[in-house]
């Protein structure tokens, strides 16, 4: 008898079931987004409340982070430094996005951005201080360009290489060399430090031309455009076609003939070079000099690598609603830093915390994109007469 | 020169023992498919809600208790890792998220979480806040004298120059293999990070085994947080510490890949990774002087050598070599 009642439980519809949907509309997306946006901001203005111990509002708070992100409003010197440097932040964090968008719609899982940027950007370093003056201005920064280009590329065939070839675990690999890269940055920083405490600016001969009174003007200009030309390369030519293909299936776009090995290659190629190209432009035009890993902040990539990863998942591989992710991210950690200052209470963890709090507000979002839960019948039926009985009082 | 290699050997072995908790409990939890990238986040939270529960605790009471004091220190940082766990998996498990994004967002998360909660405990205006009481007793050797003999001396550095933690993290290593290759429980969870489908049609509980063992293994990479405070770092909690901590968490995710995923591996690759990891302070032994700069090009020796043992392991292809097949893909049995 118990048993037999244990079998009907067994066969009884469950109480809510997941099921698959079919590519979300335009207008479901953006709900979704709104709604995880909000729930993010709820749970936050709580956690701001009890970090704050009920002394900061929310919107004394919403308003700070503004204000570290974007200036105060009215204030033009303000506004002027904050947006410059939020901007070439946003920036820098959208150009590593947008590098590693190409290998992700692939499903290959380049998490080595940071060593490609790192490696980069040493690349350009050389240059800049080893041939400082052998060569005409123009000549150099080509040169410069070229070799960061190439140090990036070349970062990412590797690991591209033993995974075509040999099915080597990507994501394990590219993590791996991250650090190798770092190291070896390291190296030459401690080598060129020699006995002083830091590290001076390299000659700024060698420095890449300045443009509306800042150096890194050029470097924004460049980020931002690569995103639509990566949108472009994606959507509309040969090769953006084949890499979509080979991330719906790898099998399907071996039977369509297409060279898979090649592809994944190719991309990775990119993908390392844009990487690439945006450390040597940071150490160009932005830092004049290089980073030891073992410091805080590591301010040649600033942690974007990994952050950039979450950037390009969090837009669904769309390149220019990048910008606007970019921008989100940058005036949580801005904004949150801005309270830092500005509240003691929160110290730099709790910035992070929020950050956190956020990003998994959007993560787990993303679930109703795909899938929509089914509630059993019984649910249904109080909702169905819930419904039945409002619409007769309406009547 | 017995002395610096034998000093060589015994930070050695305290390093390695710190990243294996971490190893370990990211082989357990990877043997589930999950990939938990969180796992240097996690070991902060490990080591800061230890360390915090264990002072607070050793602040408050005129006479501590050692096993209550130890016991808090391990409860809580297995308790509030494996919450971190139980949230990656819900995200990766239940929302079926990218298990790579999720584990990134949870580095940020845990690192910060740990540093925010350290706060509360630093008073203002000090750097590093230290658990006397509680680093004396992880450091507590085993009193055994082998005599003066050079064998005797390497003996003793190997055998009884460690705290309890080393002990419990081979033992754990010891049982989790023997978990995982002679229990019907381990076959499954194997199972499940093989081919979840093929588990799931075999009547397995398949979300059941990837929330346990991403939980437990959480857990035990929180220990190895506990560990690293009370122990490694002489029992001082501080801002920087948990940036240390952060950095060893990547090395337990590739301590995984060079022990192939199995828990015995680890006892002894962990000891080659902290030879490798102190090799640029003890390179003199093989009588090789080094500039500083030089020596930081020994500190990515670890980290080669896990991308050599990768690149050898799927060159081979030997089936027993290889990472679970299903790990870092979201299961949803409506799929095909």
């Amino acid at each position: 008898m118990a048993k037999a009642k244990k079998h009907e439980d067994a066969n009884r519809e469950p109480f809510v079931r997941i099921v698959k949907k079919g590519t979300p509309s335009r207008k479901r997306s953006v709900a979704v987004r709104a709604g995880s946006l909000l729930a993010a901001l709820l749970i936050c203005s709580a956690y701001i409340l009890i970090v704050g111990k009920g002394e900061i509002s929310i919107g004394e708070a919403l308003s700070q982070m503004w204000n570290g992100t974007f200036g105060i409003p009215g204030n033009e010197r303000s506004m002027r430094i904050m947006m410059w440097d939020t901007a070439i932040y946003a920036a820098k964090l959208l150009c590593i996005s947008v590098a590693l968008t190409p290998a992700f719609k692939m499903k290959f899982w380049n998490i080595g951005a940071e060593g490609q940027v790192v490696i980069g950007g040493l690349a350009t370093a050389i240059i800049m201080h080893d041939y400082a003056g052998s060569m005409s201005k123009p000549m150099m920064l080509v040169v410069m360009i070229t070799v960061c280009i190439i140090a990036g590329a070349v970062w990412g065939i590797i690991p591209a290489v033993f995974k075509a070839y040999f099915g080597t675990n990507e994501t394990l690999f590219t993590l791996m060399m991250n650090y190798v890269a770092m190291k070896i940055m390291d190296y030459f920083y401690n080598m060129w430090k020699g006995k002083l405490s830091a590290l001076p600016t390299f000659d700024k001969e060698t420095w890449f031309p300045s443009l509306l009174d800042h150096s890194y003007t050029w470097n924004i200009i460049i980020f931002v455009a690569l995103a639509f030309i990566m949108y472009f390369y994606l959507k509309k030519t040969k090769h953006g076609y084949e890499i979509s293909v080979i991330g719906d299936s790898a099998n399907t776009a071996r039977y369509a003939g297409i060279n898979v090995k090649k592809v994944i290659i190719r991309t990775m190629a990119i993908s390392g070079a844009i990487c690439g190209l945006c450390g040597g432009l940071t150490v160009a035009a932005q830092n004049h000099s290089i980073a030891y890993s073992a410091e805080a902040v590591h301010t040649v990539t600033n942690g974007y690598g990994f952050t950039a990863i979450i950037v390009a998942w969090l837009a669904n591989f769309n390149t220019i609603g990048m910008i606007f992710i970019s921008l989100l991210i940058l005036f949580l950690e801005k904004g949150t830093g801005q309270l830092g200052n500005s509240f003691p209470e929160f110290s730099v963890g709790a910035g992070n915390v929020m950050i956190g709090i956020v990003l998994f507000c959007i993560i787990g979002g993303a679930f109703f994109l795909n899938y929509r839960l089914v509630f059993c019948d019984a649910v249904k039926n109080i909702f169905r007469k819930k419904s039945a009985k409002g619409g007769a009082q309406n009547a | 020169m017995l002395s610096t290699v034998l000093s060589w050997i015994v930070r050695a072995i305290l390093f390695g023992a710190v990243i294996m908790y971490g190893s370990l409990g990211e082989t357990l939890t990877e043997k589930s498919g999950n990939m938990n990238l969180g796992t240097p986040g996690i070991m902060c939270i490990g080591g800061a809600f230890g360390f915090g529960c264990t002072y607070l605790y050793e602040m408050n009471i005129e006479n501590p208790n050692p096993v209550l004091t130890i016991a808090i220190a391990l409860f809580c940082a297995f308790f509030f890792s494996a919450l971190a766990g139980m949230l990656f998996c819900f995200l990766t498990t239940t929302l079926r998220a990218n298990q790579n994004v999720t584990g990134l967002a949870m580095t940020i998360f845990g690192t910060g979480l740990a540093k925010f909660f350290g706060t509360f405990i630093i008073p203002e205006g000090v750097v590093t806040v230290k658990a006397t009481y509680a680093n004396s007793l992880f450091c507590k050797t085993i009193p055994l004298d082998f005599g003066e003999s050079t064998a005797a001396q390497i003996a003793e550095a190997f055998l009884c120059s460690h705290g309890f933690m080393l002990y419990l993290a081979i033992i754990i290593a010891v049982v989790m293999a023997f978990f995982l290759k002679k229990t019907k429980a381990g076959l499954n969870l194997r199972a499940v990070g093989e081919n979840p489908a093929t588990a799931d049609a075999a009547g397995i509980n398949v979300s059941k085994y990837k929330y346990l063992a991403t939980s437990i293994g959480a857990g035990i990479a929180g220990l190895g947080g506990a560990y690293y405070i009370l122990d490694y770092n002489y029992g001082g909690w501080s801002t920087g510490a948990a940036g240390g901590l952060q950095a060893l968490g990547w090395l337990a995710v590739a301590l995984v890949i060079f022990a192939v995923w199995r828990p015995i591996n680890l006892i002894w690759g962990s000891f080659i990774f902290g030879l490798c990891y102190w090799l640029y302070n003890y390179i003199v032994v093989f009588g090789i002087k080094m500039t500083s700069a030089q020596s930081s090009l020994l500190e990515a020796v670890p980290y080669l050598v896990t991308i050599i043992v990768l690149i050898i392991s799927s060159v081979h292809k030997k089936k027993e070599n290889q990472p679970p097949s299903a790990l870092g893909l979201a299961y949803f049995r409506e799929e095909r």
